[in-house]
């Protein structure tokens, strides 16, 4: 499903398209790994935009724009720490990261049984067969996380997080999925 | 007949990815695979969208705070954290008094939330007419509690700046002395916004601070001592860049 953030823009997008398509996802990093400074997160963003940019104007060839904005994010994030640590700066309780105040979301209208199923199918249909395998032992059996951890050779807490990653593979299509169908 | 059943079977099995349940990874498990994930040359991005989403999902409040009559509101507002680096959190954590207690959210290894009680001020500000006071009542931050210390001439005032906006108006004053420079974020909520809830982790030595005036918490970072503390709608932190002694010098001075 294309337009998923961030991902999926073809190969043919222009830098621009890719930045654009990518900004807020480095940003929400940014503002996770640097929470409490938000201006500190905000100059973070821009200076990964700026290496993004650079990169392609010096020909470096960017197969895979998420992955390398993911990395320049983290590395960029780094050396933001190294700097603060460096000043003495601590992480204070910024009023800007308290106070905006975000407006309660509308209720979002009740789902049809027919768009339901139109999701799930749509959604099922994405599923590799180790996830459909997962979703099957763990949603429509209903077997415990130590019996899949047997049954598949893997530890407890892998199966954890493998469904920490199908639970959140499913909110994001949906929502993804809202968006385009509804 | 079977196909049907198979179908609802499916459906319900679909539903239950969207809901909680046993095998959710916990906050702390969350933040750890994402920052893993950060750190890898190949990450998975798709993952890291997993946890920041999961991050962004409204948090759990106590059944107090549930009562409240904006909910969504609050969980919002709760989701719109501060961290602080803080450690030994839990140690601290038996010693704190019912009441205060009640403030914290949720408390883990090296992490505790904060969300200042919505109740009435107590009143009695006893700074209210000082030259500081009335330069914070002018931003809108009134009435306002204040360390004895900014208003006698034991520290310099250096800068106060305000700001406001429709649910929020908030001051910070930066204050020094010979012996330690600190500084004071002030935010005054108005009715219909709710409290923030704040989470501190990495810290350490926190403590409840009671004094004759205000009930909330200590706590050591860096070289640097922070005091957190709310009256009423009014919210308070006060970072200062010396010792815990001094820090709490300046907490007995709050009136």
């Amino acid at each position: 499903m294309n337009g998923v953030r961030g991902i999926d823009i073809g190969r043919d997008a222009t830098p621009e398209e890719i930045w654009r398509a990518n900004e807020e996802y480095v940003r929400r990093i940014c503002r996770y790994r640097l929470c409490g400074h938000p201006d500190e997160a905000d100059d973070a963003v821009q200076d990964v935009g700026t290496a993004f940019f650079a990169a392609v104007a010096a020909g470096t060839e960017i197969r895979e724009p998420k992955k390398w904005l993911t990395v320049v994010t983290a590395n960029t994030v780094n050396a933001v720490f190294r700097r603060l640590s460096a000043e003495s700066e601590r992480f204070v309780p910024d009023p800007e990261t308290v106070l905006p105040f975000v407006p309660a979301p509308e209720e979002p209208e009740p789902v049809s049984e027919n768009d339901l199923l139109r999701c799930r199918e749509a959604f099922l249909a994405t599923l590799s067969e180790d996830e459909m395998e997962l979703f099957r032992l763990r949603f429509v059996k209903g077997m415990k996380l130590k019996r899949i951890a047997e049954k598949t050779g893997v530890s407890e807490n892998s199966v954890k997080q493998r469904i920490f990653r199908l639970k959140g593979k499913a909110k994001r299509f949906a929502r993804e999925w809202a968006e385009e169908d509804l | 007949m079977k196909k049907e059943m198979d179908a609802l079977t499916e459906a319900r099995a679909y539903l239950g990815l969207f809901r909680p349940g046993p095998d959710d990874l916990s906050e702390p498990d969350i933040r750890a695979l994402l920052d893993a994930e950060l750190e890898k040359e190949d990450p998975d991005t798709d993952l890291i969208e997993y946890c920041l989403d999961a991050l962004e999902e409204p948090l759990p409040l106590l059944p107090a705070r549930r009562a409240s009559h904006a909910p969504r509101r609050a969980l919002l507002i709760a989701a719109a954290v501060v961290l602080l680096t803080m450690l030994g959190a839990a140690a601290a954590a038996s010693a704190i008094r019912p009441e205060l207690w009640n403030s914290l959210v949720r408390l883990y290894s090296d992490t505790f939330r904060i969300g200042h009680p919505d109740k009435s001020g107590t009143g009695g500000y006893e700074l209210g007419e000082t030259e500081l006071a009335l330069r914070l009542a002018s931003l809108g931050v009134s009435p306002v509690l204040l360390p004895e210390a900014l208003t006698d001439g034991t520290c310099t005032v250096d800068s106060v700046t305000g700001e406001r906006t429709d649910f929020i108006t908030s001051a910070t004053v930066t204050f020094s002395s010979e012996e330690l420079r600190g500084t004071m974020f002030i935010a005054v909520y108005a009715e219909g916004a709710a409290l923030p809830v704040m989470d501190y982790a990495g810290a350490k030595d926190a403590e409840p601070l009671h004094t004759d005036r205000i009930d909330g918490f200590i706590f050591s970072q860096g070289d640097g001592v922070v005091i957190d503390f709310s009256d009423g709608r009014t919210v308070y932190s006060i970072v200062i860049d010396s010792t815990r002694e001094a820090a709490l010098d300046l907490a007995q001075g709050i009136r």
